[in-house]
């Protein structure tokens, strides 16, 4: 059978096809989970945010024009929501460190080293290595902070990153240009080999 | 001659892939012979190695379609109580509870305070002692001078530190502002 692309899936929901709709819930809501936890960092707001922004999806399905790529259309509401949502909490304390740094998934320190699984120094030499990433990436304007976690981790291209942030595909190059830049400054120790 | 180093950009843009396919090609030539372009290009890419490493792996909850499609379906926000009760509405909330529970905690010390401050019948008595008539034909000390005698007069008693109390009595509640040792 063959795998409906989103385009066709979008076309279908704003026909009123409720399951099309369930399949790009389904193909989607790990990305863009995973998006918001990279720009909000607290799960549980990731997971309101990514609602929100399947509903918009949703309540905008008469309004959809086939012209940008759906996933083009999904991220530029989601990174209004994001920032949105950074603006709203700018003052607001550190929610989640360690689950975000090491998974949830708990496993006692002792039964790593016997099992072959990171010993909890190596564990913890790995969450020191994550917080300095997310750090430095945190402490990008936002903008530039969305262009990486798209570009980097979201694999979207710069064209669509464009789109997205509604700015000239050299304002991006330039933008993450700038990023990295600012990475490469704050992530030395871990370019040189320290803090393995 | 070796050729001109690329800018630092140019380079970024190439281990990026989102330098152009001819550009892509002249500069991927420049770097076979210039060993500085290499390092930098080799910088960028153990940069991007190392972005790597933050991975985040969350799972959607259980429910998470269930409630896209319960709020799709009553044509509201997703945003669930815990959005809804979120930061952002505690930070407004905030200045009127707190506000509402100064006043409610201000109002029960106050009480509690005029209850074990109830006078005794001595010093009741000489709370209520009357100012003496000015003599006939002097000019009348003004209101605040008079105010600050009593006050004088007074200061030694233990209900004069209830100022609230105070307040209520014509002569003291004369008193200019600032003036005296009367509240505490």
């Amino acid at each position: 059978m063959a795998i409906d692309s989103d385009l066709e899936l979008m076309l279908r929901v704003s026909r009123g096809d409720a399951d099309s709709f369930g399949v790009l819930l389904n193909r989607y809501r790990g990305p863009l989970l995973n998006y918001f936890v990279r720009m909000v960092r607290d799960p549980a707001l990731a997971e309101d945010l990514a609602q929100e922004a399947f509903l918009r999806v949703y309540q905008a399905r008469e309004r959809y024009q086939p012209e940008a790529r759906f996933t083009t259309w999904l991220y530029r509401i989601a990174t209004n929501l994001a920032l949105n949502a950074i603006r709203d909490r700018r003052s607001e304390p550190v929610v989640l460190e360690t689950a975000l740094q090491t998974g949830n998934e708990f496993v006692s320190p002792l039964d790593r080293a016997a099992d072959g699984r990171p010993t909890a120094e190596e564990r913890l030499a790995d969450s020191d290595r994550q917080r300095l990433i997310r750090q430095a990436i945190e402490a990008l304007p936002e903008k530039q902070r969305a262009a990486v976690i798209l570009h980097k981790y979201q694999e979207v291209d710069y064209r669509q990153i464009a789109s997205i942030l509604k700015i000239s595909e050299s304002a991006v190059k330039s933008l993450l240009f700038r990023a990295y830049e600012s990475l490469r400054a704050r992530l030395e120790p871990l370019l040189e080999g320290g803090l393995v | 001659m070796k050729n001109r180093c690329l800018e630092r950009e140019q380079i970024f843009e190439l281990a990026q892939g989102m330098a152009g396919e001819r550009e892509a090609a002249s500069r991927m030539a420049h770097l076979e012979n210039c060993a500085e372009c290499r390092k930098v290009f080799a910088g960028y890419q153990r940069l991007d190695d190392v972005l790597s490493e933050w991975n985040p792996q969350v799972e959607p909850s259980p429910w998470f379609d269930a409630r896209v499609r319960a709020a799709a379906a009553s044509g509201r926000a997703a945003r669930g109580a815990s959005a809804f009760f979120g930061p952002a509405l505690h930070r407004w909330l905030a200045v009127p509870v707190l506000a509402s529970l100064l006043v409610v905690v201000g109002t029960v010390v106050l009480r509690h305070r005029s209850r074990v401050n109830v006078p005794s019948a001595p010093v009741a008595a000489a709370a209520h002692v009357a100012v003496p008539p000015a003599p006939a034909g002097s000019q009348p000390p003004a209101a605040p001078q008079t105010g600050a005698q009593e006050v004088n007069m007074y200061q030694n008693l233990s209900v004069l530190e209830d100022y609230d109390m105070l307040a209520g009595f014509d002569v003291i509640s004369e008193l200019p502002k600032g003036s005296g040792k009367v509240a505490d």
